[in-house]
């Protein structure tokens, strides 16, 4: 049996590589954690919906038919002292959570710990989202301004822009280094961030939009609204101009 | 090209060409282009620049006016944004993350893979094994789709590998490192430099 090594932001764990051992895990550390009858009683109690003959067979019922967040929610952290034992069990930088945030982060450590792969998104959209709901909020519900309105505007308006010019400097280098590329030989068809914005500079850097001035954008991220929204014409006037000209081989 | 081009009927190739702006279908191309020359168009509409520029204190007051944008310009300069990263994002022009959710595979052979993004968003995908061979990504990796460019001429979505920008990776960014071979120009070259320094001391 081949053991692979995996780290993350929740911490590093050995994985099989060729048998997923995660529900196998999940299942001994509810065992291990009920091991006083009076913890196992109250548990078994909670799953009187998948009582069968034994307790091991009422967890291995529920494991089954159960999301494993639901599990550890329900099952593992559902008391002090089964989460203090069930903290026991593992190696590594465990604490006993004292909001309900870090309790979800406890949830997502133990899953990850135990094998299960946990849906980690970067965050940028997300972050985008909620500051366009606040600034949309804060813009418009302020009709007569007085100079404190105005600040509480700007404040949200600085984070919500910034996170604008980020999207729009990742979508831009994306869509540029896509149709710009050969992906079979270059890429590898593997995307990553700061290739492709090298790629966006390579190919959009110098072109003239109108009368404006020659596009430079920067490939270290100092690129401000006006550039990129520019860069959005520049790409497709170069996309124009290589699709008639039909330049197969350049 | 790949050893395997043009040698067998069932599978293709389908990225002959240096760019990938000359791989995709015309549809898929001007649909493309409409959602990225409506960005600067409706940004310039709703002044969404001038509405930035105009919440800074510096540019605020012109002859003696203050030019603070209104309720009724930052809203529509939010809504000008709001539908345009939305369509953005759908169409797969922001590289949004997709993970692998679930497969399933029925008795005729027919995969079916399901990814979804941080909204809860699910891609479903039923590829063909048509483009074996091409280097596309595994289904289970973490990727990026796009709804709008096919591969070639089927329906299956372009799809890339994700991979997320940390420090380690630019450290090892140049390796592992290939020994490079030496053409015999560059031997001769060698050489030369090295006899002029000879030469010299």
């Amino acid at each position: 049996m081949r053991l692979s090594h995996q780290c993350n932001r929740l911490g590093i764990r050995s994985v099989l590589n060729n048998s997923n051992q995660s529900l196998v895990r999940l299942i001994k550390l509810i065992e291990l954690i009920h091991k006083d009858e009076t913890l196992q009683k109250d548990l078994e109690w909670k799953l009187m919906d998948f009582k069968k003959e034994s307790f091991r067979e009422t967890i291995e019922a529920y494991v089954l038919s159960e999301e494993p967040r639901n599990i550890i929610k329900e099952s593992v952290l559902y008391g002090p002292r089964q989460t203090e034992n069930a903290i026991n069990l593992f190696n590594g930088n465990f604490k006993t959570p004292s909001n309900e945030a870090e309790k979800e982060y406890l949830i997502d450590k133990m899953l990850w710990k135990l094998g299960f792969d946990i849906n980690i998104y970067p965050t940028t959209l997300q972050y985008f989202w909620k500051k366009l709901k606040s600034f949309k909020t804060v813009g418009t519900e302020k009709t007569a301004l007085s100079e404190s309105d105005k600040d509480e505007i700007r404040s949200a308006a600085v984070n919500f822009f910034v996170l604008l010019e980020e999207i729009l400097e990742q979508s831009l280098s994306y869509i540029t280094w896509t149709l710009l590329s050969d992906h079979y030989i270059d890429t590898k068809f593997e995307y990553n961030f700061e290739d492709a914005r090298n790629v966006m500079c390579n190919k959009l850097n110098g072109h003239q939009v109108g009368s404006n001035e020659p596009l430079k954008l920067d490939n270290t991220g100092n690129n401000n609204l006006f550039g990129l929204i520019e860069g959005f014409t520049a790409l497709i006037e170069v996309c124009d101009s290589l699709y008639l000209e039909g330049k197969i081989n350049i | 090209m790949p050893h395997f081009h043009n040698k067998a009927e069932l599978t293709t190739f389908p990225f002959p060409s240096k760019l990938l702006l000359f791989d995709i279908k015309p549809s898929n191309y001007s649909e493309l282009k409409s959602i990225l020359s409506a960005l600067p168009k409706n940004f310039n509409k709703f002044k969404v620049a001038s509405v930035r520029n105009r919440l800074e204190h510096k540019n605020r007051v012109k002859d003696r006016v203050d030019n603070f944008p209104t309720s009724k310009e930052i809203l529509e300069a939010c809504e000008c944004i709001e539908s345009t990263i939305k369509q953005i994002e759908t169409a797969g022009i922001y590289p949004n993350v997709f993970l692998f959710k679930e497969s399933s595979n029925d008795k005729f052979n027919r995969v079916s893979y399901s990814l979804e993004d941080w909204k809860g968003n699910t891609i479903k995908l039923k590829p063909l094994p048509q483009f074996s061979g091409s280097k596309l990504p595994g289904y289970k990796k973490p990727q990026v789709i796009s709804s709008i460019i096919n591969i070639g001429e089927s329906c299956e979505l372009l799809r890339f590998r994700y991979q997320e920008s940390s420090e380690y990776l630019k450290f090892w960014k140049m390796f592992p490192r290939k020994k490079e071979k030496l053409s015999s120009t560059a031997i001769h070259t060698t050489e030369t430099v090295e006899n002029i320094v000879t030469e010299g001391q």
